[in-house]
């Protein structure tokens, strides 16, 4: 009896007491016999499987709407600060690369004390961060909103305190909770900051890690702990994340 | 979900959010092309690996075996850059093609044991694809647990025997087409080389 049939046999039940001992025997000394047990097994899974064809289909029609998109759409590095609300990212991926501009340059080309650095690198964050229309954002979370609008404006105090009662109807909001950390930044609560972002990484992995990790690590360069904010840059740059490369300068000027 | 609501990207994936997808292929894509096409591939390829960078993450979500320690967008291009190496040991293999060093990437991830099965299923649903339509309505029917008198019923066939022969014909087939593919003898051989070829990043 060839292997197949024995397999088959074997899988409907309907070996007699010898045949099977002797089946179970080869599979222990066969590997062969095992690997083809297997396969044969996996046949019937795979085949029922709809799930990877359907989800390769949806990729297939994905990227077809992908190609459809203006260059100008396509073609931009990945920037960590990208989140799935287009909205948000006009506003945080303007304000990112600017400030990430200028924080290399006072990072990487002045000496300056961690002070120096994160003071600078705070009016630049709040200088480049690019107004958003009401209009653009979408119906309801008006308190989100709202709060990110006095975030513009360089109102932490208040912006900040729309995102706590935004937290106390929501405390997975994610967004609410990166910007409010950024506002306790500007309002030099560290602390503060330090637990908001270090709560955003401890929950499912969103796009908006990538920031909270990197002004977690900016967070503690301003505290001037050293050692804790290096390993974090080192993170960051071990993640390959698009901050990799600031968090590289960053870590050479704190040696 | 509401749009302010932090976006729980791994349960977007295991849903299938087209939107979702949409956004990974914007931001991760052309990363995921540059370093293909810039490591010896084109885009019909990188478009390939991206696409089955995507399915394996997928496939682990599904499972549940899915443990990303440093960020989403790194472990979607160590993927990549793990797939294309594969691709490019395969070139080497049986093309002669000089690959340069590619650059690799460090961190924490391990995927021999997840593209070993991706790639044995893309085999089996190759072949399974080649059969005649008479077998994959068969195998279908089996696989959809319908209860053999309906399968005899729908197939025209005579008797119910028969319809178990058929059935049973049929898996052999697609059997025979996979195990004797020499890819799946590569399939096979690479997890026996895991300890002495694999990088374990």
């Amino acid at each position: 009896m060839n292997s197949i049939s024995r397999i088959q046999k074997y899988l409907d039940g309907k070996m007699s007491e010898n045949e099977l001992k002797e089946f179970r025997e080869d599979l222990q000394k066969d590997p062969e016999l095992v690997q083809e047990l297997d396969l044969y097994r996996s046949l019937d899974r795979i085949v029922a499987s709809r799930d990877e064809e359907r989800f390769r289909k949806k990729l297939s029609q994905v990227y077809a709407e992908f190609k459809e998109l203006p260059a100008e759409k396509t073609e931009k590095a990945p920037p960590s600060a990208r989140k799935l609300n287009k909205k948000w990212l006009v506003a945080v991926s303007a304000t990112l690369i600017s400030t990430l501009s200028l924080l290399f340059y006072f990072v990487a080309v002045k000496k300056e004390s961690n002070q120096a650095i994160f003071e600078k690198y705070m009016v630049t964050y709040s200088t480049n961060l690019t107004l958003r229309s009401h209009a653009q954002f979408e119906a309801g979370k008006k308190r989100l909103e709202y709060g990110i609008q006095l975030y513009t404006r360089g109102n932490y105090s208040d912006a900040s305190q729309q995102f706590k009662m935004v937290l106390s109807e929501d405390s997975e909001n994610q967004d609410a909770r990166f910007y409010n950390g950024l506002c306790y930044m500007y309002l030099n609560e560290f602390q503060s900051a330090i637990t908001s972002f270090e709560y955003i990484l401890t929950q499912p992995y969103s796009f908006v890690h990538e920031n909270a990790k990197f002004y977690l690590a900016l967070c503690y360069v301003r505290i001037n702990n050293n050692e804790t904010a290096k390993a974090l840059l080192q993170e960051i740059i071990s993640d390959n994340s698009s901050h990799s490369d600031i968090a590289q300068k960053v870590l050479e000027k704190l040696r | 979900m509401n749009p302010y609501e932090q976006y729980n990207l791994i349960d977007s994936i295991r849903k299938e959010d087209r939107a979702v997808l949409l956004e990974i292929y914007k931001i991760y894509f052309p990363q995921a092309r540059h370093f293909i096409m810039e490591n010896s591939g084109n885009i019909f390829e990188a478009e390939d690996v991206f696409q089955d960078a995507l399915v394996l993450i997928y496939l682990k979500i599904k499972k549940n075996t899915l443990s990303i320690k440093s960020s989403f967008g790194s472990y979607l291009i160590g993927v990549v850059k793990f797939l294309w190496l594969k691709e490019l040991e395969r070139k080497r293999k049986y093309f002669g093609t000089t690959v340069e060093d590619v650059e690799l990437l460090p961190g924490d991830i391990d995927l021999l044991e997840d593209y070993v099965k991706m790639e044995k299923r893309k085999l089996i649903l190759e072949h399974y694809n080649e059969l005649n339509e008479e077998c994959r309505k068969i195998l279908d029917l089996h696989n959809k647990e319908t209860p053999i008198s309906i399968s005899t019923s729908i197939m025209g066939y005579a008797s119910d025997q028969y319809t178990m022969n058929r059935k049973s014909k049929c898996k052999s087939r697609l059997f025979k087409a996979v195990w004797n593919n020499p890819r799946f003898k590569e399939l096979k051989d690479e997890l026996n080389q895991q300890d002495t070829k694999v990088p374990r990043w």
